[in-house]
């Protein structure tokens, strides 16, 4: 491609000198919060967003301040498990800095908003004493690698999640800005020791996902990611993985090019060293096929619908020298987290705990501090924005089940609710064109009578809401989807099932909140009547609606 | 800003002397610069030689008694005559017999009161029993006549010398807040009847009693055009950003102040009418100050009201509840003792030019307790109430000593909190003539998320290069406070290099702690960076003062 058709963001990576750009003299200027134009899209690969509170703009300008700029700052938690002194070093790092509230993501890591710049060093020298970080938790590389999360489900569960922290390292930038910015003031590596053979200076053409499913349980949406890997257990061992390629939600709004796309399943892998190999691969094919014209068409997905499947499969054995092996059998039958005690195939124990929305709620905060401390639990986090405490000791649990009590955690909310999931949006995502996190619940509680008033309340109908069309809610995968086009204004997405593998179709434009009532009652109501037996309400709508 | 060949010559004959000649020379070379300054009344007439030894003794709250005693003593030194200069609250008065020549140049506060330090010395001087009939006296009174009892300290003095029979040479001068001209005319005559050893060259009568400049006051009628608390959510401050508009020209220049006078609010007096059992008109006691009543207002009211009163200072309304056992009194006999609100000054934060003639303000809400009480400022309070589009009497004051050099000076401007207001008025000004010094702002309050004064205008600044330099300290953004003398201390030696490249050097804001730790704060830098001690870099500061260099407006 010629440099000149190259988009800004492209430019602002080859000439970032390893990531770096002038992000430390943007910590430096004392007259903004914000840093300069192409450090934002270069803190972006350290782990952080600069956001600022929509809300606040138009009286601050009054007020003569600039806009209220802060960070997100997003954890690389491959896996999504930390242990109970980490989630301490979280706990008291959101005490400190931000707006004290810490949000579990769908990518099972969690984040902080509302850090000041002056408080990021602070922040992340806090994370690395805990050895944590949040490096390439955003930007165009590989991102977080997401793992199911559930390991009373497959006594495998170990020695498959054990990838996600492989690959995760395997696919890590060499460059060593993040410490030399964050962390010390002095140059601490030599450019040429940072030689990416990966990234090179270029970087992925866009952001990158990798998804380990364990069936079967499909929390982690496997076919919505870059790759997905469908772990396959024969005889009770883990022998592989089905490699999927080329899922995405995202589109854009009026740009009829964009498209949502569940990953291509396109052989089987064994082996570790093969595994990572072939992963590796993929990327490098991501890299120098990859469109880097326009940021909204330069997904994989794209990549791979340019190409064709079949030349896309050839290459990458060509790069890879694996061939790939035909697809072998399995199956999905759930997707929704399970929640309150269950025991695992090692004989721990496990406690499942509902967080709306993945926003931890102040009384949840400070039963979870005092677990913490307890040292007798890990804490892990699920694609559905929940939370785990695992591998806990028979003995230890009555000490668990204590605080739970006295922190009145564990109490029943609806199916409904929780089988929900929302995307931050307003008022900090710069690209929200809707609310989402914040208003959700709320519509929750209109949607629960119409459920009891069709006798559904135990249903557990996926219902999702993100405040644009980019997904992060995944509300393409949901049997109720709201993707938000304008302030109180939603596509009502329907026809998506139950278990992640079928997207769903706009059934009404820009709908309000009254008319996204009415029709679901109507539409509860001829579910009730019409359906037939065992067909979920998203089967059903996609039968009657767009059969 | 020498010639080339003056440079070389002055480096040349500079290297031949040691730091301490250079540095002496440095002081005496400023002293040659003031003397050769506009208002050069007195001539040189070194045949003239005087025996006498005249003592100067200052009273000061804000240094401009200090600044003018220097000034004196300076000038005195370059007719060969040694003053001594000494601070009131220094000055052994149980020695004050021994005096040959005594020149007063004395501070009036609040209300007709000496500065704090020198309380001492004007209450010792009233009861004072000696002969002093063989000292020769003149007294020199500051004050601001917008204020009732206007040089009253100083008049107390004058007085109080005449009563010791000490004789007077000069007649009690009275200089307002532009006393500048006043003083040096003044000086002109001290030194002249020195050099007559004694006896006044003209009659006493002849003499001036009255400034021969205007007090450079004006009143206007405007209105508030548009108030907005310029702190955002989760701030401990309310500070106001207040623009006024007047049918006249607003006739102002950058670091001028303007003076309100707040009123009493209805439903305070009210409430007052309430306690002493009698309606009261809200104009009867609007216009009459009744908050922070000094010992001497609230003597008197005691007396009325026959009881015993024990605050140091209270405001009427607390007064009225806590002694409800007081005796009835009239309307009258309680106005005769209260006394007219005076006005309060605030530095202008805008420039005529740059926001179109308006007028603007930045006006902190004072919030305090006193007694456990709640209490808010008088004058913030009020102009935090005052309605926009509401009509507003103001006036504007000359600020002679705070003022702008010429277009090519490098500027420094420390302003933490409201101490903004006239660098705002500075910047405007310098952006919108293009001036081509360099400017450095050091701004501090407590959080930058919310206390950031004037940020987006600052930023236009930076970018469009009118401001070279911002350093700012925030001090409850991080654990260990930080304040604005901490960022002096970290860029030490750009600092020095640009007070040696003369720079001029103000400060605005509290004068308690704030300017007290600033300038120590520059001390140290001064000493560090160019190996001084602490004598040679408070002297050096010194100097910059009486140069016009360093200026203060604190409060």
């Amino acid at each position: 491609m010629e440099n000149k058709d190259l988009n800004p963001v492209e430019h602002i990576k080859l000439r970032s000198d390893g990531l770096r750009g002038t992000l430390k003299e943007s910590l430096q200027d004392n007259y903004t919060g914000n840093v300069r134009p192409d450090d934002e899209a270069l803190v972006k690969f350290h782990g952080m967003y600069v956001q600022d509170d929509r809300d606040r703009r138009e009286e601050r300008a009054l007020k003569k301040l600039d806009k209220l700029y802060s960070f997100m700052i997003r954890l690389r938690i491959p896996g999504g498990v930390v242990s109970a002194g980490q989630w301490l070093t979280a706990h008291r790092i959101s005490e400190e800095y931000g707006t004290g509230t810490i949000k579990i993501t769908t990518r099972q890591t969690i984040q902080l908003h509302g850090l000041l710049k002056h408080q990021l060093r602070d922040t992340i020298q806090g994370f690395l004493q805990a050895d944590l970080d949040s490096i390439a938790a955003c930007g165009d590389v590989n991102r977080n690698v997401i793992c199911s999360s559930h390991p009373q489900v497959s006594p495998l569960h170990e020695e498959i999640f054990s990838f996600a922290d492989k690959l995760s390292k395997h696919l890590l930038p060499k460059t060593k800005a993040y410490y030399e910015i964050f962390v010390d003031d002095e140059l601490v590596y030599e450019r040429e020791t940072e030689k990416d053979e990966l990234y090179e200076d270029r970087y992925l053409p866009r952001k990158f996902k990798i998804a380990i499913a364990i069936p079967p349980t499909n929390d982690v949406d496997v076919f919505a990611n870059d790759i997905g890997l469908i772990a396959i257990i024969e005889d009770g061992k883990f022998v592989g993985f089905n490699l999927a390629v080329g899922g995405g939600l995202s589109t854009t709004h009026g740009n009829p090019n964009t498209y949502s796309r569940l990953a291509t399943e396109i052989g089987f892998i064994s082996g570790e060293e093969n595994i990572l190999k072939v992963c590796y691969e993929v990327l490098t094919i991501q890299r120098d096929f990859g469109y880097r014209g326009d940021r909204k068409l330069a997904r994989l997905k794209y990549t791979i619908d340019k190409m064709g499947v079949e030349n896309f499969k050839q290459e990458l054995e060509k790069r890879s020298g694996i061939s790939l092996q035909p697809l072998r059998n399995y199956s999905f039958e759930e997707r929704n987290d399970r929640y309150g005690w269950a025991k695992d195939s090692y004989g721990k124990w496990n406690f499942g705990v509902f967080i709306e929305n993945g926003v931890i709620k102040p009384d949840q905060k400070a039963f979870l501090y005092e677990v913490a401390n307890l040292h007798v639990s890990d804490v892990r986090f699920t694609c559905n924005q929940n939370l785990i405490l695992g591998n806990i000791n028979e003995e230890d649990k009555p000490k668990v089940q204590k605080l739970l009590a006295k922190h009145k955690i564990g109490q029943k909310d609806s199916a409904l609710r929780v089988s929900s999931m929302a995307c931050v949006a307003l008022p900090t995502c710069p690209l929200a064109l809707a609310e989402a996190q914040r208003y959700l619940p709320e519509l929750i509680t209109k949607i629960e009578p119409l459920l009891e008033k069709h006798k559904l309340a135990k249903d557990e109908i996926s219902i999702r809401m993100t405040g644009c069309p980019n997904g992060c809610g995944r509300s393409y995968l949901a049997e109720i989807g709201f993707v938000g086009t304008g302030p109180g204004q939603y596509n009502l997405m329907l026809g998506g099932d139950r278990l992640g593998v079928r997207l769903n179709k706009v059934y009404k434009k820009q709908v309000e909140e009254s008319e996204i009532l009415d029709t679901l009652d109507g539409l509860f109501d001829k579910y009730n009547q019409e359906k037939l037996k065992g067909e979920t309400f998203g089967d059903y709508s996609n039968r009657v609606l767009f059969g | 800003m020498l010639a080339e060949n003056k440079l070389k010559s002055l480096a040349e004959w500079a290297k031949g002397n040691s730091k301490d000649e250079l540095i002496w020379a440095s002081g005496y070379l400023a002293g040659l610069a003031y003397q050769s300054g506009p208002v050069a009344a007195e001539e040189v007439t070194p045949a003239v030689k005087v025996n006498l030894k005249p003592t100067i003794v200052y009273a000061t709250e804000t240094g401009n008694s200090k600044k003018l005693a220097v000034q004196l003593q300076t000038l005195l030194k370059k007719n060969k005559i040694q003053a001594k200069v000494s601070d009131a609250f220094q000055y052994p008065l149980d020695k004050i017999e021994k005096e040959e020549f005594l020149i007063v140049i004395m501070s009036t506060q609040g209300e007709g009161e000496p500065p704090q330090n020198a309380q001492k010395f004007y209450d010792n001087l009233g009861n004072l029993s000696k002969d002093l009939s063989k000292i020769q006296y003149a007294v020199l009174g500051l004050g601001d006549s917008s204020y009732p009892f206007f040089c009253r300290a100083g008049e107390v003095v004058d007085q109080q010398l005449q009563r010791l029979q000490a004789k007077q040479v000069l007649p009690y001068q009275k200089a307002d807040v532009n006393y500048q001209p006043v003083a040096e005319e003044w000086f002109a005559q001290v030194l002249q009847i020195l050099q007559n050893q004694g006896t006044a060259a003209s009659p006493v009568a002849s003499l001036p009693k009255q400034a021969s400049v205007p007090d450079g006051k004006k009143s206007y009628t405007g209105t508030i055009k548009h108030k907005v608390v310029l702190n955002d959510v989760g701030s401990n401050k309310q500070t106001f950003h207040i623009e006024i508009i007047s049918e006249d020209e607003l006739d102002y220049e950058p670091g001028d102040v303007v003076g309100f006078y707040p009123k009493n609010s209805a439903a305070e007096i009210a409430e007052i009418g309430k306690l002493l059992g009698m309606p009261l008109d809200a104009s009867s006691l609007e216009g009459k100050n009744i908050k922070g009543l000094s010992k001497k207002s609230l003597q008197q009211l005691a007396e009325l009201f026959e009881i015993e009163i024990t605050e140091e200072r209270a405001d009427l309304i607390d007064i009225l509840e806590k002694y409800p056992q007081r005796e009835a009194v009239e309307l009258s006999p309680l106005l005769e003792r209260l006394h007219p609100v005076a006005p309060r000054l605030y530095s202008i934060s805008s420039d005529k030019e740059a926001h179109d003639g308006e007028l603007h303000i930045t006006v902190t809400l004072n919030k305090f307790h006193a007694e456990q009480k709640a209490k808010k400022g008088f004058c913030s309070s009020f102009l935090e109430d005052y309605p926009v589009g509401g009509s507003l009497s103001f006036y504007i004051q000359k600020n002679l000593h705070f003022k702008l050099p010429e277009e090519d000076k490098d500027v420094i401007m420390i302003g933490p909190g409201t101490g903004i207001a006239p660098f705002r008025s500075f910047l405007a000004h310098r952006d919108v003539t293009g001036a081509e010094g360099r400017n450095w702002l050091f701004f501090g309050e407590q959080h930058f998320v919310s206390d950031f004064y004037y940020q987006t205008e600052i930023q236009e600044w930076l970018s469009t290069g009118v401001l070279t330099k911002l350093e700012t300290a925030f001090s409850r953004d991080q654990k260990q406070k930080v304040y604005v003398q901490d960022r002096i201390r970290e860029r030490g030696e750009e600092f020095a290099k640009w007070l040696a490249d003369g720079a001029y050097l103000y400060v605005c804001g509290q004068k308690e702690p704030m300017s007290r730790d600033v300038e120590n704060t520059i001390v140290e830098v001064l000493t560090q960076q160019n190996d001084w001690n602490k004598e040679e870099a408070s002297a050096f500061l010194e100097t910059l003062e009486i140069e016009g260099r360093y200026l203060k407006d604190v409060y």
